[in-house]
């Protein structure tokens, strides 16, 4: 009897047992009695086969990137991208593009200042023109580039035929100014 | 992406980011099936019951509030869409054959008779468990959870997982002591004929 309530008790632990829960102390009187008890070893064992069993169970799962393109797929989400998302992106290209026109405004500036200094007409004419066609030019071409960098690096095609009409916007408006502000 | 948190993929999620939200079903996969299976069981048509769970997760986004964490508001939707199945089931049976040749075409037929056997094994070992206690072996060994994670997930505490899962080995090793003990029977009143 009194071996029986102890052989319970071993029972109990022994799902802690495997799993390495038990402290040093319980541990150590586990297995001391593991190994004068058929019964509890036989137990030990039964835990061990159904952990064994138990452990396949992520082989019933299927591969999560199969779930999600087949949810995707009904739902027609594969490729698409929220507003949200593109604008994000733009405003990255954006940044880049006033900074890098504000800069060309800057050195463009100096010229046409340093023209207005030496009271010269045509001086101030040509600097004036030369400082119109840089501004929108320039400013039009590194923006449509750095636009053209990031929706090719984005892989979304979406964003890249927004960066491709953008692109062709930028330079046809520049190369428009330019030659209206030549010919005038 | 890497590092992106269960609150960044739900914002993009919710601006309409399908991207988002197939990382999202990735992430959660383990918790739909293991919801589903909780209620369902092990059965050929899991996996439509599956998707059928993640479309209405989908929909449900707008309302999410972000009260209780992302993969507790999965896990009930899951769930309860399970249970709803199983409801219109009770009016609706889906013939054998039909559930067989589901399975049949997506697994093909000897990878899907070797799937049954090791799936049956596990169910019958499961059928001994109900509630909370299939809950928590289905999160832990077919989801892969932690115990920190399953008290996540159901909104409990962690050594109420714990214990939920040590008795739940508990009883699934008493199922196979008795399949045993009978078996030794089977044997014993054969060879004592």
């Amino acid at each position: 009897m009194k071996r029986s309530m102890e052989c319970n008790n071993i029972e109990e632990l022994l799902p802690l047992y495997i799993d390495g829960e038990l402290s040093a102390e319980d541990a150590a009187a586990v297995s001391s009695h593991l190994a004068g008890c058929d019964e509890c070893l036989k137990s030990l064992e039964t835990y061990r086969a159904l952990e064994s069993s138990l452990s396949t169970m992520p082989d019933l799962l299927p591969d999560p990137r199969t779930v999600a393109a087949n949810v995707s797929g009904s739902l027609g989400l594969e490729n698409r991208t929220s507003v949200a998302a593109i604008f994000r992106r733009m405003s990255l290209v954006w940044a880049f593009a006033v900074t890098t026109a504000a800069l060309i405004l800057l050195v463009s500036r100096f010229d046409y200042v340093s023209a207005l200094m030496s009271g010269q007409e045509s001086l101030i004419d040509s600097a004036g023109r030369s400082m119109d066609y840089w501004i929108v030019a320039a400013s039009g071409v590194i923006a449509g580039i750095f636009n053209q960098i990031e929706a090719t690096m984005s892989g979304d095609p979406w964003i890249l035929a927004m960066g491709m009409i953008g692109f062709g916007l930028l330079v046809f408006t520049a190369g428009t100014v330019a030659a209206l502000k030549t010919l005038r | 992406m890497r590092g992106e948190t269960d609150h960044d993929l739900l914002e993009k999620a919710k601006s309409g980011d399908g991207k988002a939200f197939g990382r999202i079903v990735e992430r959660h996969t383990g918790v739909v099936y293991a919801a589903v299976r909780s209620v369902l069981g092990s059965r050929s048509d899991i996996d439509d019951a599956v998707q059928e769970a993640f479309i209405r997760i989908y929909r449900g986004l707008p309302s999410f509030s972000g009260r209780s964490s992302l993969s507790t508001w999965i896990w009930s939707i899951a769930r309860n869409h399970a249970i709803n199945v199983r409801a219109k089931e009770r009016d609706d049976v889906i013939p054998l054959e039909k559930t067989a040749e589901i399975a049949s075409n997506r697994y093909g037929p000897e990878a899907e008779l070797a799937r049954r056997t090791a799936a049956e094994d596990i169910e019958w070992l499961l059928s001994s468990l109900e509630g909370n206690y299939r809950e928590v072996i289905e999160l832990r060994y077919l989801a892969g959870k932690k115990y920190r994670e399953i008290a996540k997930v159901l909104d409990l505490p962690e050594g109420t997982i714990k214990t939920l899962i040590h008795r739940a080995r508990i009883r699934m090793k008493k199922m196979m002591d008795e399949r045993d003990a009978s078996e030794r029977r089977e044997s014993e009143a054969i060879n004592g004929m």
